[in-house]
């Protein structure tokens, strides 16, 4: 790794560990992120092969750019542009207070770059604040396209062991294979509340039925009225008829009206009510954003 | 007919690797996919005032059938055709000498991000002639059908599909020839019929092929099998949620090649298509255009068997996918109820087809002619792998329909071409 100064480690991702480096003729500083070839093993994993074909599709401003792929005898190497750290260290270092405008502007840059991903017929599937990158002058990047796909129109069944469980979507849990953009707009649901709140999680489950129980409690538990085809999939269990008591607006205190409005038409356990992320960028809690994150080019 | 509302069958099989895990912990052949899965919800809807299709040809359409697991002996069987491809490789001298570069690929222009308000969301695809229809506008219900993304995403397949074309004889001055590509795809079709891959794994394993032998240029017959094995390998990575184990790989080629060599062919291939795998199916255009032409599931099926024909046959390797896809359904529909139709010069490329394709009628006729010709000629060839699968009732026995012998064919595969 000659042309590359390895810094520090920053973090691990799906399949391997992440290292700031620095180009040593340019001074450029990146990530790289080291992928293990085993003889013995199946090559080239999945993962990886999947997040370099992807990422080399999407070039946009809110999802982290792949500048290189280096090969050597028992790894690849994938050079990444660098940012300053993840939503989630940034929340740790907020003492629990954050300016609204910085939510809505995070909030806004996440969608757009999601919207993004679903129009180039890609699935995130693995959205929380860990997989967030940002930088000083406040951008928000999606990073880590580990467990991302292509799909097709229309959508076949994929892998129910996607999305880390707290930001997992109600279908998924119950097993739901047949899913959709709409399961990155229930983890965009999550990191808004989380956002929101400074980087207090909003469903902290600790294993699928405890997530289930803790989502029902804040939204009311879901019927075959409000979800038709609920009963039917493949791991559906009932739960207590929890009343729809408005517990996601008082999740929330801070957020004004609308940002609680968008909020709860983002976390609809119907996949099929769920707002995508155009629909969501074109929300009116967006209407007053700093223009200068609402008329960036993006490319 | 009560037929013609079909509901749609929504592919239950389909695979995909999330943590690349392995096909012989799950078993070969666990997987069940239904023939005609990927159809839309909506394809046979009644929307429009056309009806493509005329009584009485429907007779063989099938229940939704799935396909029987692989036995020992079926795969056993996948030693054989080895055995045949490398006495096949060694009879076929390289052809002419002529060396035709590949063109360059030229960076595509940037995708204009777009930010639409909701209530145009729900008109994107609507068109100001009043002959198209807007073939999503009763989707919004139905997220499987993501139909707030079609536009968007059928224009960035074809930016895709410019970024990673296949040009016309590009194995000029190759050592591998047209007939041993041939064998090798042929004998592709019965292994990914073994694995019971997904449908789109059999068309990427040849997009996959077909551009890497296009770029390496210095493959020898003796590495031919081991590319084409490798191919599928890749493309089981990048499309089903369990692929097959490399040793299964290994196997098929009755041992020919060592796993490490197929390691090492998959580094090359990585490197040489610079991971981009992103190349349209001609798959996915055909779902869209037989929602768009209100193709019956005997249109559809029909349309896939001339793209899978397509796939062995060399000399239609450098059309875009959208084209071959648009002569694939357009030669279906013209076959498939004309006869009973007296109606004379109905109109099969509709106003409507013409928009979600982006090709004219005349655009499509030439492409069209070819397949016509490979089909009629699909009995003397060597390669019967396609049409013994087609044969089956799952893929409702499409390669033995009389249309495909008809003089109807035989017209469009002899008429001078005009272009």
């Amino acid at each position: 790794m000659q042309k590359y100064e390895k810094l520090e480690k920053i973090g691990e991702g799906t399949y391997g560990t992440v290292f700031k480096a620095k180009n040593r003729e340019t001074h450029e500083i990146v990530a790289l992120k080291k992928v293990r070839l085993d003889e013995d093993d199946e090559g080239v994993p999945s993962s990886a092969l999947r997040e370099i074909c992807l990422l080399k599709e999407l070039k946009h401003k809110n999802i982290v750019r792949l500048y290189d792929v280096l090969h050597s005898d028992k790894k690849l190497t994938l050079v990444f542009e660098h940012c300053d750290q993840d939503l989630k260290k940034y929340f740790d270092s907020l003492n629990g207070e954050i300016d609204l405008d910085v939510v809505k502007s995070f909030l806004y840059q996440l969608l757009r770059g999601l919207a993004f991903c679903h129009s180039h017929n890609v699935l995130h599937r693995d959205l929380k604040p860990q997989n967030l990158l940002i930088n000083k002058n406040g951008e928000l990047k999606l990073a880590d396209f580990g467990l991302a796909r292509a799909f097709g129109i229309p959508v076949k069944c994929y892998s129910a062991e996607v999305v880390t469980l707290w930001y997992r979507p109600p279908d998924v849990l119950f097993g739901a294979k047949l899913y959709t953009t709409s399961i990155d707009m229930w983890s965009a649901g999550c990191i808004f509340a989380e956002l929101a709140n400074a980087g207090r999680p909003l469903f902290p489950g600790s294993d699928v039925e405890d997530q289930l129980k803790r989502i029902f409690k804040m939204l009311g538990t879901p019927t075959e009225e409000t979800w038709p085809g609920l009963t039917t999939l493949p791991d559906y269990k009932s739960f207590p008829p929890y009343p729809t008591l408005g517990g996601l607006p008082q999740f929330a205190p801070k957020l004004n009206s609308r940002g609680k409005d968008l909020l709860q038409r983002l976390l609809v356990c119907n996949p099929a009510l769920r707002l995508s992320a155009d629909e969501a960028m074109a929300h009116s809690y967006f209407a007053d954003l700093n223009p200068a994150v609402k008329n960036d080019r993006c490319q | 007919m009560a037929l013609r509302s079909r509901p749609a069958l929504v592919n239950i099989g389909n695979q995909e690797n999330v943590a690349n895990a392995k096909a012989k912990a799950l078993g070969l052949g666990h997987t069940k996919r239904s023939a005609l899965g990927e159809i839309g919800n909506k394809v046979n809807n009644l929307r429009g005032t056309r009806p493509m299709c005329k009584a009485g040809i429907q007779h063989d359409l099938p229940k939704k059938t799935t396909a029987k697991p692989a036995t020992l002996e079926s795969l056993k069987l996948t030693e054989k055709p080895h055995v045949e491809l490398a006495k096949q490789l060694v009879r076929n001298e390289p052809s002419s000498p002529l060396v035709r570069p590949s063109i360059e690929q030229t960076p595509p222009p940037a995708h204009q991000q777009q930010t639409q308000q909701p209530d145009q969301v729900e008109k994107v695809s609507f068109s100001s002639d009043l002959l198209i229809e807007d073939i999503d506008q009763d989707d919004s219900g139905n997220p499987i059908l993501v139909s707030i993304y079609s536009n968007d995403i059928y224009a960035h397949l074809r930016d895709l599909e410019r970024q990673t074309p296949v040009e016309r004889e590009f194995l000029t001055g190759q050592q591998v020839t047209p007939k041993m590509r041939s064998v090798l795809v042929d004998w592709l079709v019965e292994v990914h019929q073994q694995f019971h891959l997904t449908q789109e794994t059999l068309y990427l394993t040849v997009a996959i092929l077909d551009r890497f032998l296009q770029a390496y240029r210095s493959i020898d017959r003796k590495r031919l099998q081991l590319v084409g094995i490798t191919a599928m390998f890749v493309a089981s990575k990048y499309e089903e949620m369990y692929s097959p184990d490399i040793n299964d790989f290994v196997y098929v080629t009755d041992n020919a090649y060592s796993k490490l060599e197929v390691l090492q062919m998959e580094m090359v291939m990585l490197r040489t298509l610079k991971y981009s795998f992103g190349r349209p199916l001609p798959l996915q255009f055909l779902r869209r255009y037989s929602k768009a032409g209100k193709a019956l599931a005997v249109h559809h099926t029909m349309a896939k068997y001339f793209l899978e024909q397509g796939l062995i046959n060399y000399d239609m390797c450098h059309y875009p996918p959208s084209l071959v896809a648009a002569a694939a359904l357009y030669l279906s529909l013209f076959l498939i109820g004309s006869e009973e139709d007296a109606e004379e010069g109905k109109l099969v490329w509709t106003p409507t087809l013409v928009h979600y394709s982006t090709y004219k009628e005349e655009q499509v006729l030439p492409v069209v002619r070819e397949i016509a010709l490979y089909i009629i000629n699909v009995e003397k060839s060597k390669h019967q792998a396609v049409r013994k699968k087609y044969t089956q009732s799952k893929h409702m026995k499409i390669s033995l329909r009389s249309e495909l012998k008809s003089p109807t064919m035989y017209d469009l595969a002899t008429t001078k071409r005009q272009d």
